[in-house]
Parts: structure tokens; sequence; C-alpha cells
């Protein structure tokens, strides 16, 4: 266990590890907590995995880490790393195998209160749409052409197949489609896992929910996203399924290698990593882009799954039925991005984990309906509790390389929330608060209960106070299909 | 938990957010079988035992963490892919290669997913006294 009063207190709710802490260490780790949540995260090896972070050759700055943080494998989920561009390291393992798992969030103009009646319709029609659970496949069966262009254009694809709006897509991160992606570089396996799974949600920590809008913190920016008090919201959270887990999974073993040629020595194999100019490290970062296109068409086709549920349940009801994209973010990323570092800018590649761009106002990257407020933030609860909308801020663009946490966090193996939780108990009991389920499994509802997590709340405080992102609204969960 | 006979088995072990298991056996191959079932009984799958299917593969690694990851990894993909879960195995160990036949039955339905064999901590050992070989996985789930 690692002994917190060996960190150094900045503030309440900022630490750090030194770089004297051990000899292997390149820069500090910066950590976003409060001495609560840091007795949380201290029962696990997440400020261990940190340390070994902040090993990886080309590192710029701090290793951050933010207040949902807890043990992933290699890589600490709620982590952030940047390598200088080109000859710092890329390292699959800290960005995951579910590349560019992320959320997004759509607004409507239906009042809760008028809606109700028809919310276990609603429940029905989006779990009839929206494929959800293990080994589930999509509506979408894909061409190996059809893939390709998937994972080259991303929700641009979309577009063209009637499945998204421009303003979908001005609304989502990097508009939807990392530029440099190359199917050259994904294997024929890969493409095999990905064919049938563009619009499914998967399972494990996945979902889909639908929310009402509990209570705005910034009208200004509520505004400009659509997000007004009572309305019902719909989130999605799913990633770039079998197709980016193979890509990950391939590239993290042959990097095993591919390290010894490039005299790398880490202190965890699951770190492994290559330099960005390098052959290998080029064809991974092409091959990422690739997964990361992929799951931003998912998002999209379900989106439009979503969409279409939604008109059918409440057709007839109400005048405006448009359910208009606030935005769109991934959790998994690598990305290059231009900061200041030390006074200087610098390009680097960004590697979140478990974590969420959240770019300042006046950022080029924003869409002008974002660009005075910052780019939204959306931070899922665990099924059950609230989720928060955020904004971007100045200061997380200056100290945390434009980013903030993705959620609230485990605390709990998912072993153990088995054994302490039944499924059907906990789908009684949400239904008795208002929250409708739709899940799969109830053994997989059991693993994603809400005592596994920390308060999301206390996350959210955590980071308004350190100024890493500001709250917008606060949504109430009513209804969840999980796979 | 510990499942499996006296001399080789699995068992899962804490961990946040992923799956963890230790494995154990007389030999390498043992351990590998009793890391296949560690990493089945984490998906819980419903079979169909009426066919059974071959597959021959070959695997390279440079030591026996490496094919521990490889091995498992190879299933996997065959799970998803082709809906397979094998249950028996031969294995015909080279200097950095491992040939394997696999034979099981195909899979009709899954509990629970594995999106990939990690290498935080993987580890296979020898026991100096016992000679048992030793190991342990995790898988991101």
């Amino acid at each position: 266990m690692f002994n917190i009063d060996s960190l150094v207190k900045i503030s309440g709710w900022e630490w750090e590890i030194p770089v004297s802490h051990r000899p292997d260490m390149q820069v500090p780790v910066r950590i976003f907590a409060t001495r609560t949540l840091l007795e949380q995260i201290q029962e696990d090896r997440s400020l261990e995995q940190a340390v070994n972070s902040a090993t990886l050759p080309g590192l710029v700055g701090q290793v951050i880490v933010m207040p949902d943080m807890h043990q992933g494998y290699g890589f600490p989920i709620g982590g952030v790393a940047a390598t200088r561009y080109p000859t710092g390291v890329v390292s699959p393992g800290a960005i995951g195998y579910d590349i560019n798992c992320g959320v997004r969030l759509l607004a409507s103009q239906v009042p809760y209160e008028q809606a109700e009646p028809l919310l276990d319709k609603l429940a029905d029609a989006l779990e009839r749409r929206c494929p959800a659970g293990v080994g589930v496949g999509g509506k979408l069966s894909l061409s190996s052409d059809q893939l390709r262009e998937v994972a080259e254009r991303g929700a641009r694809w979309a577009l063209d197949e009637g499945m998204a709006t421009e303003d979908d897509l001005a609304r989502t991160e990097e508009g939807g489609c990392l530029d440099g992606a190359d199917t050259d570089a994904v294997s024929q396996r890969a493409t095999e896992r990905g064919r049938d799974q563009v619009g499914t949600l998967g399972s494990g920590n996945h979902f889909l929910e639908v929310e009402r809008v509990d209570e705005i913190y910034d009208s200004e920016a509520a505004e400009a996203m659509g997000l007004r008090e009572d309305m019902l919201t719909i989130m999605i959270h799913t990633g770039s399924r079998g197709y980016g887990h193979q890509i990950c999974t391939e590239y993290t073993n042959s990097f095993q290698n591919v390290m010894k040629e490039y005299g790398i020595e880490l202190p965890d194999r699951q770190l492994a990593c290559a330099p960005m100019d390098s052959p290998e490290g080029e064809n991974y970062l092409r091959a990422m882009r690739c997964a990361a296109n992929f799951a931003f068409t998912n998002r999209q086709v379900l989106t439009d799954l979503a969409r279409s549920g939604f008109e059918e349940t409440f057709a007839g009801q109400f005048d405006d039925l448009d359910l208009r994209q606030v935005y769109d973010v991934a959790h998994n990323m690598g990305k290059i991005e231009e900061h200041t570092i030390d006074g200087e800018t610098q390009k680097v590649c960004v590697h979140r984990k478990g974590a969420t761009r959240a770019f300042g106002p006046g950022h080029a990257d924003l869409p002008d309906d974002y660009r005075d407020i910052g780019q939204p933030v959306i931070i899922p609860g665990s099924m059950g509790t609230a989720s928060w909308v955020l904004k971007g801020t100045a200061e997380s663009m200056t100290r945390t390389f434009g980013s903030t946490a993705h959620g609230a966090g485990r605390t709990m193996s998912r072993r153990q929330a088995k054994e302490e939780v039944w499924g059907e108990d906990l789908a009684d009991t949400l239904e008795r608060r208002g929250i409708r389920v739709r899940a799969k499994s109830f053994a997989g509802l059991a693993e994603e209960a809400p005592l596994a997590y920390k308060d999301v709340d206390g996350v959210v405080d955590t980071i308004g106070h350190s100024k890493i992102a500001g709250k917008v609204a606060r949504l109430e969960p009513v209804a969840v299909i999980k796979g | 938990m510990v499942r499996d006979g006296d001399d080789s088995g699995y068992r899962e072990l804490d961990h946040t957010a992923d799956r963890r298991i230790e494995v154990w056996g007389p030999d390498l191959a043992s351990l590998l079988a009793a890391a296949s079932r560690g990493m089945y009984s984490i998906c819980d799958p419903e079979t169909d035992p009426s066919t059974r299917v071959t597959k021959d593969f070959r695997l390279e690694a440079s030591d026996r963490a490496t094919l521990l990851v490889e091995f498992l990894s190879e299933l996997l993909y065959r799970l998803e892919v082709d809906s397979t879960l094998f249950d028996a195995f031969e294995f015909d160990f080279g200097d950095g290669v491992a040939d394997c036949r696999a034979s099981g039955v195909r899979v009709v339905g899954l509990s629970d997913e594995i999106k990939a064999v990690t290498w935080e901590d993987v580890f296979v050992e020898e026991e100096p006294q016992s000679g048992v070989v030793r190991g342990a996985v995790t898988f991101d789930i």
C-alpha cells in the first residue's frame, strides 16, 4: 500500500509524488484528490502504477491522475501523460484496450413530468433498437471496404449513410474523425472482430441511459449546450469494441520485443511502448486512429437508433422531438496536441486513459457554439447515481494538458460487487427509485452496482475546487439499458 | 475459490477494475490448460457439446509469461470470432515457439465479456522445491 503521508501536499485537493521518490521517474506525478479520496485510492495499486507510468521515455511536465483514479493495468485509470512529439514514446497500454471508449450526450426539449407515463415504453424501444450484451452483433454487417471507410473517415461515413447530421459532427471531439488513420496498419483479425459491431453497446460498464436535467449550475453554458431543467437527455457510453481490443492487443504484444530493439526498459510490461518516430510507433498511431474512428462511428450509429426509438415513443405527444447532440468525448485516446509546458509551446502526444479532454474557452478546436464557454465534459455516474456535465477551463489547459476526470471511478472489485449485490434485487431497488432497468445480465448489473464506485458528486466537487473543469448541470437517471 | 484437480487449477484474485487469476500445474502444459479454464470461467459460456472442433496454431514467445499471454489471447480471439471454447490441448514446445493442437466445442452464449489479456504483473515461475509451475494473469473487462 502506498503511504499517502509521503506525498507532497500542494493544496486540499492537489498532491505530488516528486521525482526523488524513485530513481527511474522521469517526471513528477500530480494527483488531484481530497484526502478522503486519497484514502480510497491507496487501497489499490493505482499510485504505484502512476509512478511506473512516470518512467516512460520522453515524458514532459507531469504524469497527472484524476480524482476518479483507480487501479487499471499498467497505467492507472484516470491517468494523463504527455510525451514529446515525435521523439517520445507512444504506449498502447497508456491509452487502453478499448480505444476511444467514450461518452455522448443528447439533449431533448421533452419535459420529464409529461413524459414520465411513457418512460417504460421508451426504455423498451431503446433496448429493442440498440443492441447490447456479450457477443451481440449489430444490425450492420460491414464489408471490408465499408469497414475501411468507417476506420478512415469515422462519423463522416455515418453522415453519408444518413445516420448523422453536420451538427452532430461539429459537436464531436475532432469532428468524429482522427486524421492519419490507415487500415494498412490494422490486421485482418481486428477487421473480423469489428465487422458486425458498429452500432452495438457491448457489455461491462457500457450503457445507454435516459436522464432528467436535475439542476443547472451555469445557465449560460447550459443554454449553449441545449440543457434545460427537467428536460430528458440520453447518454451513450461505449467504445471501439473488438476492433479496438484486437489492435491494442497486437501492438502491446509486439512492442514487448520492439522495446528491446530501442533499448527501453520499463517496470511494467503493460506499459510497452515505441518511439513515435519509429516505424512501429507510427504504425500503432495509424491503427489506433482507425479504432478511434470506429468508436466515433459506433456511438453515431447508436445515436441514430436512439433517435428513432425516441421519436417512435413520443410521436404525436410533443412538438419538438429533436435529440440534439451536446457533445461526444473520448476517455481512452492518444492525441497529438499543442500545449504550453514551462512557458514553451510544444507538440506532444497526450495519452488519456480513463480521462477526458477538457479544452478551455477560446481553443481553436472547439465549435463556434462552445468557443466562448469551453468544451463540454460528460461525467457519467454509476448507474443509479447522478451524472454531470462540466466545461473545460483555462486552468485545465495550463495544469492538466486540457484534461479532467471521466467518471466516478471504481472502489470495489467486480467479484466483490457480485458477492455483495444480487442483480435482481438491485434492479428492483432502482425501479422503486424510478429508474427503469433493462439489463441482459443480472450478474453484469451487480458488477456495476453503485456501491462499487466512488461518490461521483465528491469527484466532481474535487474537479470544481481544482478548477480543472466547471460545473454546468447535474443529471438524474430515469432509465438504464445495459448489456 | 480453488477449482480443478489437486495438481492443477486456478483461483481468482481481487482486482479493482478487471479480473485476475492465479494458475498452477505440475508442468507448463498443465498450467496453460488451467489458465484457459480460469479465463473461460469468467465468461461463463453456454456450450453445445454435440460438435467437436479441432484447431492447430503456432505461438511465438521468448519466455513463459509471454507464452501465457499469447496463448490466452489466441483463445479469446477464437472465442469471439469462431465461437469456440477449447477444453483439450496438446503442446509441442520448441525454441521460442509452441505448437498447439486444441479441441473443443461451440459456444452458444456468454455471460461476461473479456476485452483482452493484459501484461499487468503477468508471471510464470517454477517453485524450486516442488517443481510446481505457478503464474498469474489479468484480464481487461
